[in-house]
């Protein structure tokens, strides 16, 4: 017996078959019927009996039912909604059940190309998270609490910036271009496309400048309160994403609000109250510990002119005098722990003839980082009218203020604070008399950013005969971004600034459907529809910069001349887009047994070359529901199960007109006639295609044991064609450079979503536990002009990138670090010369408490020969586990989420052991003593010495592009905690109200991991830990809803 | 049936699994990576290095070089004389300068065998070995020798051809005054149309602030020569004085000299004539900067210094410098000749 479920399943036929056999006595069952999760009694539950089930009854007003059945038979009990639940007599005469909530995923409605579907009928790759999993943790981004619950969504929370967002990937790497260069270093971000409401929501907008971003900065996500999500739906492969084709090649995820239902109108609120803790800080070392190190390190270079230097370094010398008399701890002077909170009201009603929701939301948050800060008021609204049957009319309109206040950052990294908390603890802190221009910089600078977003759309629905529909939509987005900030004279070498910036975006989308359906003897059902899509999006951002106001008081207006004015005006972020598509689908299901759906697309796009701008995406896919043939249909182990297969493109279009049309710039007038030159940057490219991704995707979808257990499975191979690059031209062109196709890459992996139910559905307790986890893999496979390397070389901190192509595609290109010198003798010496080991061309000869750097090409010289491709800056293994448990009126939930295998650079303790380097430089000294560093000849450490400042700038021992600082990113984080307790009705409802849940929770709870720095998850989308990123905060909150 | 259906279920999961459908993960070997330098003319009898003479073009590390095809650059026919191997001296340790004994330099660095023209695997730098004399290969003005050289990674294959070695005559001390290709004696002729008239070259050392005992004037660099002089194949330097008479000046009037310190040689004796060290040989033993070597390290110096009162009972302090290398192992003399002589004693 290969399997031992068949085993199990031969007995279980062979039981009921000897079951059948003997003779039934009917004997009377009585019991009470309640819903597992809020304990009430479920009223009209069928119960049924016998094989197949026939009705012998229901339950009454409370729950209650008494029926006549054999002893020996077999109930089940069926309600809508719920799962049903089948139990064997065996002769009890009372049984109690606790109906769950259906959480056979087989059964979840699903939305798949602007289509309703049970997932049975839907050949596409997707995941469904119910908006309740998303509530009782206040963030100010939902997205960040999808971490850890849908395998092959790689999302990294890498910021605690109230308001901004980590990092997202559906199914690994889309893109690999980088911008900026060092710690700033900033990989194009490629989020998936949210569609709220069937609103697409560019996710990424404000984000596209790398951590240059200007203006707030608001993530529009952050603009949704969490409290009005019904449900968000990860679509991941080709098929279920085909018709969101025009920019769905990253995935989609769908965000759908919740909607009116209740007859009754019903208002629910609910507010958070919560506490971010900064993270635990560094622990420096502080007062006349850090003048005694310096002065100790001064000595041991026995170097007269060094000793003398002393002197001439008042903040070692002069002891006494109270300016450099200090300890101060300027960690403190910069991030605290705050008090914040959320209100949310959601007035709901009306039944399906008319329904509406409005939705109220405020939240508030203070960043851990003084001067920075969100706050997000919000009013959703969603409208239904459906006067009869063939018409059906619904309208959303939403309004969202964000306002962020960043202080001198810019939302993302705080350099300036980062860079004054690591001063050294010698100096005085600010005081009322006297501060220092950074620390007023960070703490004064004054924000008033704001973005504000308008959404509203029409969906109307008429059906003309049964099963042919006829659809249009209608949507506009509109949001304004203004950034306005004041350094006062103080904080700006006494030259105050006046920064104002404003942008304005529009998005104004139209779809129109046709739609048939038709089913052939309830056998074969067909549906086919055809639409067409044009999408029109604008782009323009404005900036003022003025200097030198006469006083902090007086901010404007300001005149407008070249004394005063640091330029601004128009920014050359100027887009403007249009995307006309059309398509058709078509679906067939043979007794929703066998699937089959194919679509077709033709995507017309602005952002691609005029020369071919429609590019064609069909997808097809299939789907065998094999728990319906009919050797399962009796089967007791087998809920359900399927297997599925799907093979797409899609399309995200990335070209600007820039690229495709190049630019004209004016040049001024020759005699008196104004002149237009051709700007020779870029040499325009007419067949300019946007980015397309083809992907197959194989998926098994089982159910064991009644629900039970339930395995998602999914397989995929992606190809990621047509990558946008920059590629450098020859001079004799006239131009510099061209944006071509020409890279591309693959993502491939396996995704497994496993859930259980451990214990009986009659038992007090309701637990399911959720464990998943995806491998991703990706491989560059082509380059511009066919190249098989490119070097993206960075002359900041020279942590280059390699592309390679057959590798992953981004490559850390570092010096490999074996070890450290023990002693002089092991340095390795030319045999020809003579001489040890050196780094670069001069005479930096390595010695004992040197780096072990690999001379990878034996010429005993430190070059950029030596370079190997060190290590993945993208994590292989993502994955999460959930648990929810439910006891009476008590629940209590966790989240979790892994990464595993991936490659961070610590950056953050390379530079502060770079401060140890440079004894007269006053800056921040960190505890040092956990780190394990050479300490004299002989003796043997991981970490090369930091004391040596007279050789530091020549050996640069704890330079960053090395792999000594390349550590295992790999973690295992415990993302929420909550406890909620749901209290009596019976109770809350003499006091009118139908229920009051009060909770407790925690976000952020705690990081497993063996890295050596603070947090492995707080790095940038390249693996680099960058001491001016914004720290995780911890959050404690207590909670409350109430529903009147 | 059941059995079957899970077969193929299982079948078409293996089969999704198995294929990666990517390209391989080769290294780099760019086609723009070449050699910086394609002839090579080292003077035998001395270890030459080649460094960093490969340019990668960012080529992925290591490559493995080879050289092939070599060939007589005058009759094209194939030759061996390159990969011949020699017995060579090569450092295993680094030499410092703080050596206090013969033996402590000799226990750094052991003999080898070699060829004599030998490529680094992987770096593709060329050594000509000390040992390489020209018994071994043919020096200028014999035209040399063609080879290619292979540079492999696995990416590919990159074939460089016709980089030639025409090695010099060995020169077995510096500065030297014969000639690199015909071994004569070098000269300078005032007049370039007529050879007849030259004035041959001699090596001098720098002389600073030395009175020409007869004239009273200072004496010119000109007019002390230095010549080398190899007397024995043992390990040793001896440094000699003479004056215009040819007859040794004792060492002792250069009473300000630190003889002890002169070069890193040991068992210093000094005699009425010369002063003697056991040494190792080359001198300078590398080129590394030492208390025994110029700036640079690139060769050792010596300076002998006296003092003398002066006119005006002005102490003087006279000295004469040299900075020389000797690749030859052997009892060498350096014989300091004073064509005039200079004055030792007081005014």
């Amino acid at each position: 017996m290969k399997f031992p479920g068949i085993a199990g399943l031969l007995l279980c036929i062979l039981s009921c078959a000897v079951a059948q056999a003997q003779t039934p006595a009917k004997i009377q069952v009585r019991g009470v019927i309640r819903d597992a999760e809020t304990n009430e009694p479920l009223v009209g539950v069928s119960i049924q009996e016998g094989t197949p089930p026939k009705p012998v009854g229901v339950t009454n007003e409370n729950g209650a039912f008494s029926v006549m059945v054999p002893a020996n038979g077999t109930l089940l009990f069926r309600y809508i909604g719920f799962s049903d639940y089948k139990v064997k007599i065996n002769s009890k005469r009372e049984i109690n059940v606790r109906l769950s909530v259906n959480e056979n995923k087989l059964n979840e409605t699903v939305i798949i190309g602007y289509q309703r579907k049970t997932r049975e009928t839907s050949t596409g790759s997707t995941v469904k998270i119910s908006g309740k999993d998303l509530q009782d943790i206040p963030v100010s981004n939902v997205e960040q609490l999808l971490q850890g619950r849908v395998p092959g969504l790689n999302i990294q929370n890498n910021t605690g910036t109230p308001g901004g967002r980590g990092m997202i990937q559906i199914r690994g790497l889309s893109n690999i271009d980088v911008k900026g260069n060092g710690n700033d270093a900033f990989l194009s971000p490629t989020s998936p496309l949210y569609v709220i409401d069937g609103v697409p929501i560019e996710a990424d907008a404000n984000f596209e400048y790398g951590y240059q971003s200007v203006g707030p900065g608001v993530s529009p996500l952050s603009l949704i309160p969490q409290e009005d999500i019904e449900s968000m739906e990860i679509l991941k492969d080709a098929q279920a994403t085909a018709l969101y084709g025009s920019r769905a090649a990253y995935g989609v995820i769908l965000i759908t609000t919740r909607r009116g239902s209740s007859a009754v109108p019903r208002v629910r609120y609910t507010g958070n109250f919560f506490v971010n803790t900064p993270p635990k800080l560094r622990e420096t070392i502080g007062g006349v510990e850090e003048r005694r190190l310096r002065i100790n390190q001064i000595y041991n270079s026995k170097n007269l002119d060094d000793i003398y230097r002393i002197s001439a370094t008042p903040f070692l010398a002069d002891s006494l005098n109270p300016y450099y008399n200090n300890s101060t701890n300027w960690q403190d002077i910069f991030y605290r722990t705050t008090y914040n909170q959320s209100h949310n009201a959601n007035i709901s009603g009306g039944d399906p003839k008319f329904n509406y929701k409005v939705d109220l939301g405020y939240y508030h948050e203070n960043g851990v980082i003084r001067n920075t800060g969100f706050d997000r008021y919000s009013i959703n609204t969603n409208m239904l009218y459906q006067p009869t049957p063939k018409l059906r009319v619904l309208t959303t309109l939403s309004t969202q203020v964000g306002k962020r206040n960043k202080g001198d950052g810019n939302g993302l990294i705080q350099n300036g604070v980062s860079s004054n908390a690591n001063a050294s603890s010698l100096l005085p802190g600010p005081s009322f008399y006297q501060s220092t221009s950074s620390v007023l910089s960070a703490l004064g600078t004054e924000n008033d950013n704001k973005t504000a977003n308008v959404r509203t759309s029409v969906d109307i629905n008429y059906q003309f005969v049964p099963g042919l529909n006829a659809a249009t939509f209608v949507s506009y987005d509109y949001s304004s971004n203004t950034e306005d900030r004041f350094t006062p004279a103080a904080a700006r070498n006494d030259f105050s600034q006046v920064y104002a910036y404003n942008d304005r975006k529009f998005t104004l989308s139209n779809r129109n459907m046709l739609s048939y359906f038709l089913s052939l003897k309830e056998k074969h059902n067909f549906y086919i529809a055809l639409f067409n899509e044009i999408q029109n999006r604008g782009f323009q951002g404005q900036l003022i910069q003025q200097e030198k106001t006469p006083n902090d008081q007086y901010r404007g207006p300001l005149g407008f001349d070249g004394w005063a004015s640091r330029g601004g005006g128009l920014l050359d972020n100027y887009s403007k887009g249009h995307i006309a598509s059309f398509a058709g689908t078509f679906s067939y299901n043979y007794k929703q047994k066998y699937v089959l759906d194919a679509s077709y697309r033709l995507d017309g796009s602005s952002g691609s070359g005029f020369e071919d701008p429609y590019s064609k995406n069909p997808s097809v896919g299939v789907r065998w529901n094999f728990n319906k043939e009919n050797i399962f249909t009796e089967s007791s182990w087998l809920t359900y199960g399927s297997i599925r297969g799907s093979w797409g493109q899609n399309i995200v279009p990335q070209g600007d007109i820039f690229a495709i049309y190049g630019t004209y710039d004016p040049r001024g007038t020759y005699n008196a006639n104004p002149r237009l030159g051709i700007n020779f940057g870029q040499l325009p490219n007419t067949y300019l295609k946007p980015t397309t991704t083809t992907q197959y995707n194989f998926g098994m979808e089982l159910g064991l044991f009644n629900s039970r257990v339930e395995v998602l499975f999914d397989a995929y191979y992606k190809t990621v064609l047509n990558l946008l690059r920059n590629k450098s031209v020859s001079n004799m062109t006239g131009f510099d450079f061209i944006t071509t196709n020409e890279t591309s890459l693959i993502n491939y992996g396996y995704e497994l979503m496993l859930t259980f139910r451990p214990l009986p559905r009659t038992a007090a307790v309701n637990w399911t536990i959720s464990v998943n986890g995806a491998i991703n893999k990706d491989i560059l496979t082509s380059l511009p002009d066919g190249a098989r390397q490119l070097v993206q070389f960075d002359g900041n901190t020279s942590q280059h990138i390699l592309y390679r192509v057959g590798r992953n595609s981004l490559t850390n290109y570092l010096f490999n670090t074996i070890g450290v010198y023990s002693s002089d003798k092991d340095v390795p010496v030319d045999p020809a010369t003579g001489l040890p080991y050196r780094n670069g061309g001069g005479t930096s000869y390595f010695r004992a408490g040197d780096p072990i750097w690999q001379d990878v090409d034996g010429d005993y010289i430190l070059t950029n020969n030596d370079y190997i491709a060190a290590g993945n800056s993208q994590p292989l293994v993502t994955g999460g586990l959930q648990s929810s448990l439910n006891w009476k009126s008590f629940s209590f939930n966790m989240s979790a989420s892994y990464t595993a295998i991936r490659d961070v650079l610590n950056n953050a303790l390379a530079q502060r052991m770079q401060y140890l380097g440079n004894p007269y430089d006053p800056k921040a000294i960190v505890d040092f003593n956990t780190v394990n560093y050479w300490k004299g000849q002989g003796s043997s450490a991981a970490y090369p010495n930091p004391f040596d400042y007279v050789r530091y700038s020549q050996i640069r021992p704890y330079r960053y592009d090395q792999t000594l600082i390349q550590e295992d990113g790999s973690y295992f984080k415990i993302n929420t905690i909550s406890l909620a307790y749901l209290l009596d009705r019976t109770f809350t409802q003499r006091y009118g109200l139908n229920s009051v849940r009060v909770y407790l929770s925690s976000n952020n709870v705690a990081t497993f991991s063996s890295y050596s720095g603070p947090n492995p998850e707080n790095v940038s989308a390249l693996g680099r830990d960058q001491s001016g990123g914004y720290p995780i905060p911890r959050s404690y909150n207590v909670g409350l809803n109430v529903e009147f | 049936m059941q059995r079957k259906i899970l077969t193929v279920i299982i079948f078409v999961l293996a089969a999704a699994a198995c294929r990666k459908w990517a390209p391989d993960d080769l290294d780099y070997l760019s086609p723009r990576a070449v050699y910086n330098q394609k002839v090579f003319s080292p003077v035998m009898g001395r270890t030459t290095l080649y460094s960093q003479i490969f340019n990668t073009d960012n080529s992925s590390t290591p490559i493995q070089f080879k050289i092939t095809n070599v060939r007589y650059k005058t009759t094209g026919e194939p030759a061996t004389d390159l990969g011949k191997p020699v017995q060579t001296l090569v450092w295993k340790q680094a030499y410092t300068g703080e050596e206090k004994s013969l033996a402590e330099i000799d226990a750094k660095r052991v003999v080898e065998t070699h060829p004599a023209w030998e490529i680094r695997p992987n770096s593709g730098e060329f050594i000509l070995w000390a040992a390489a004399d020209n018994s071994i290969l043919r020096e200028q003005p014999d035209s040399g020798y063609l080879f290619d050289v292979e540079a492999s990674n696995s990416g590919g294959k990159n074939v460089y051809t016709d980089l030639a070695l025409m090695p010099y005559r060995e020169q077995p001390y510096a500065p030297y005054e014969y000639d690199a290709v015909t071994g004569l004696q070098r000269a300078n002729y005032p007049n370039p149309s007529d050879s007849s008239v030259f004035k041959l070259i001699y090596n001098n050392p720098g002389v600073q602030n030395v009175t020409d005992d007869e004239t009273n004037l200072g004496l010119r660099s000109d007019s002390v020569r230095v010549l080398f002089n190899r007397k024995g194949d043992g390990n040793s330097l001896t440094f000699k004085f003479m004056d215009k008479d040819s007859l040794p000046i004792d060492p002792a009037r250069f009473n300000r000299t630190a003889w002890d310190t002169l070069v890193h040689g040991f068992n210093r004796v000094t005699t009425k004539t010369e002063v003697r060290y056991d040494v190792a040989y080359p001198i300078p033993l590398i080129r590394y900067r030492t208390k025994y070597t110029n700036g640079d390290g690139s060769q050792a110096y010596v300076k002998f210094i006296w003092d003398r009162v002066g006119f005006g009972n002005i102490r003087e302090t006279c000295s004469i410098d040299f900075s020389f290398s000797i690749y030859r192992k052997g009892d060498w003399e350096i014989i300091f000749f004073f064509q005039h002589n200079p004055r030792f004693r007081d005014e």
